[in-house]
């Protein structure tokens, strides 16, 4: 845990830091005066049509949401996969290592199942 | 001194959390929400259970806030330009009192069963390591064997359902055309 | 937050740490943790520099070129003019930008550049701070950056940085799940989490590194890696994020001066962790690579660990610059089915094969 207060203390200097970098170069820079063609956003010298937060294709989502079911299988998996070692070893009471893989096994098959029907179903295709 | 540290956090944690409700500008809604994400990983990291605070930054951080600005960056434009519809003062004010009312409840129902709940909270608890929740996780006795197989079948009918409503964008698209 | 508790577990025990824990028994806690902070921020500002002129000049070389020459002697002060220039640069913010988001979406990258600086184990005694769940917290912080792209691509008020941010995003979540996987399967062969553990875990012959240790299997999943962490750098055969021919320069268009110079120099110095997590994971660490024979071991051991981490670290760093002119860039359907397609399965068959390993005690 002790770790932990110094990660605390790196990311408060380190975004200190960061920042003090940006409002210092933002202190000191050389300055032009404004004007319309300074501010305009910059698509290779064309003046843009229309809005730039335009929308995009349902593709996106559809990973996004694949990514977060295999980053939540990542999770459950970690504190599992972790005492591994030490229940092969012998180390840990009361859990046989043949368990254990049972059920890492069946675990990533369900999943693997998934990945598989998604794949069947053609949504892992980026038309 | 961890005293003082709990109290900043929490205040921080309020008033990030009291921004991504009512800012009207909801990429900085999601913004504050990262924010008051992180501080409660490090609520967890003072109540010394690690692994739920790296869950906290890598699932919610990390996996839910870049889902969710996906999801703000793929409707329609929802730029600077159209904002969120102002909430009335009446309104502000009827939600305050729900608020407060709820509060004053809990804070009421804790200190009345002060014997039972704060003495425990607030006697020096043992770190959670990962490893103690890995055996729990897997021990046949007293363990979570069945719940642990269970989330893989949830997890599965999630992603079912989300090719499922994928497909079914995919045959509408084709009807139109 | 118990003071004696603290300095048994804390990883900064080398002659600097001793001499101010000698000296000031009672602050020594925090006082060598700002000294290692300090150093963790020099570093990372230094590593920015090297890297970028070592980009330079590598590309420069293989394409029969001297590359930067003016300033210094081979050019090796042309990172500090380019800092110089860029400090003085007026940061530019486009019509429309939000400008809140917009001045925040660098700082996010390189502050998570330093978080995970902190937590790298460079030699036996030299590691800023050990946390039990090392791995997953290089995996949560990394989803920082995904979050700064995301954000700077929709605060310009620009399409192309909008494009390029969604599909620097979608890239970088997608081969995170790879990565994932990865770190898990050295975890489960480890039987730890934390990244100095799993240095020692390599100790002793240069055939117990991770990489050699399991039949075929270690190998693999080192290529593996090196594949996913291309392709989460956005660097070349992967850049679709940044494809110059298409989107100009992908989410930081719009970004001048200091704040293209914060995307810029997380980028690198994010190339340099992805090669330091290779070599702690796969290639040993800080341990020398000792043959087994008497009387070339000693000379080896004689060398301190945190060059041997170093020279690891550049030689993959110099893996990733080689990718860079030796393959073309893949089209993004093409990327994707990489990752979902080929990737994912294989690891989730190599962590079921290194369950196997373990069980039948091929694993050490």
């Amino acid at each position: 845990m002790d770790s932990y207060i110094l990660i605390g203390i790196t990311a408060f200097i380190g975004s200190i830091f960061v920042g003090g970098t940006i409002g210092l170069a933002k202190l000191i820079a050389f300055r032009t005066p404004n004007s319309a063609l300074k501010a305009q956003p910059f698509e290779c010298s064309e003046p843009p049509i229309g809005g730039a937060r335009i929308r995009f294709k349902v593709a996106y989502y559809i990973f996004a949401l694949l990514f977060l079911i295999f980053d939540i299988e990542t999770l459950f998996l970690f504190p599992c996969v972790k005492i591994f070692r030490a229940v092969v070893d012998g180390e840990i009471a009361g859990i046989t290592h043949q368990l254990v893989f049972l059920e890492l096994s069946v675990f990533i098959c369900v999943l693997f199942t998934g990945l598989i029907y998604a794949w069947r179903k053609g949504v892992l295709v980026w038309e | 001194m961890s005293d003082i540290l709990f109290y900043i956090l929490a205040t921080v944690l309020v008033i990030l959390s009291g921004c991504a409700v009512s800012l009207p500008n909801i990429l900085h809604s999601a913004i504050a929400l990262i924010g008051s994400f992180i501080i409660t990983a490090a609520l967890y990291i003072m109540l010394q259970i690690e692994l739920l605070a790296l869950a906290q930054i890598m699932l919610y951080v990390g996996g839910i806030v870049v889902f969710m600005l996906l999801i703000i960056l793929l409707t329609t434009g929802l730029g600077v330009d159209d904002k969120l519809g102002r909430i009335s003062t009446w309104k502000w004010i009827s939600k305050g009192m729900i608020t407060g009312l709820l509060f004053t409840g809990m804070l009421y129902f804790f200190t009345e069963n002060s014997s039972s709940l704060l003495d425990q909270a607030s006697a020096k608890a043992a770190p959670i390591t990962i490893d103690q929740i890995g055996i729990r996780l897997l021990s046949t006795e007293n363990g979570f064997i069945v719940p642990f197989e269970v989330v893989s079948l949830l997890l599965l009918a999630a992603l079912v359902g989300a090719v499922v409503i994928a497909r079914k964008d995919a045959e509408k698209k084709e009807e139109q055309s | 937050m118990n003071m004696s508790a603290t300095e048994t577990l804390y990883p900064l025990h080398n002659g600097i740490g001793n001499m101010v824990r000698a000296l000031f028994p009672e602050s020594a806690f925090f006082i060598n943790g700002l000294l290692g902070l300090i150093a963790v921020v020099i570093l990372t500002s230094t590593l920015a520099a090297v890297l970028i002129l070592l980009e330079r000049k590598v590309s420069a070389h293989f394409q029969v070129r001297l590359g930067p020459m003016r300033v210094g002697f081979h050019g090796i002060l042309q990172p500090l003019a380019d800092g110089i220039k860029l400090i003085f640069k007026e940061i530019l913010k486009p019509k429309g930008a939000d400008s809140f988001t917009f001045y925040l979406a660098p700082m996010l990258p390189l502050t998570a550049t330093f978080l995970i600086m902190a937590i790298l184990p460079f030699d036996h005694h030299l590691q800023l701070a050990d946390p039990a769940g090392g791995v997953l917290y290089v995996l949560g912080i990394s989803g920082l950056a995904v979050l700064g792209l995301l954000l700077a691509g929709w605060s310009s008020n620009n399409k192309l940085s909008l494009l390029g941010a969604m599909r620097a995003g979608a890239q970088m979540i997608s081969f995170e799940i790879s990565l994932a996987l990865i770190m898990l399967l050295i975890v489960m062969l480890s039987g730890t989490a934390s990244l100095r553990e799993i240095v020692l875990s390599q100790q002793g012959l240069i055939f117990d590194w991770w990489i050699f240790k399991l039949p075929f299997l270690g190998i693999i999943s080192f290529i593996m890696y090196l594949i996913a962490s291309t392709a989460e750098l956005n660097r070349t055969p992967f850049d679709l994020a940044e494809g110059e021919s298409e989107l100009t320069a992908g989410y930081h268009t719009e970004y001048s001066g200091m704040g293209f110079a914060m995307f810029f120099f997380a980028e690198f110095v994010n190339m340099f962790i992805s090669a330091a997590l290779a070599t702690t994971f796969f290639l040993g660490g800080f341990h020398a690579p000792l043959i087994g024979i008497d009387f070339i071991d000693p000379i080896l051991n004689i060398i301190p660990g945190f060059i041997w981490f170093f020279g690891k670290t550049f030689f993959i760093v110099f893996i990733y610059m080689w990718f860079r002119w030796t393959f073309p860039r893949l089209r993004i359907d093409q990327l994707m089915s990489l990752e979902w397609k080929m990737m994912l399965p294989t690891n989730l068959l190599l962590l079921m094969m290194g369950a196997v390993f373990m069980v039948l005690g091929w694993a050490g």
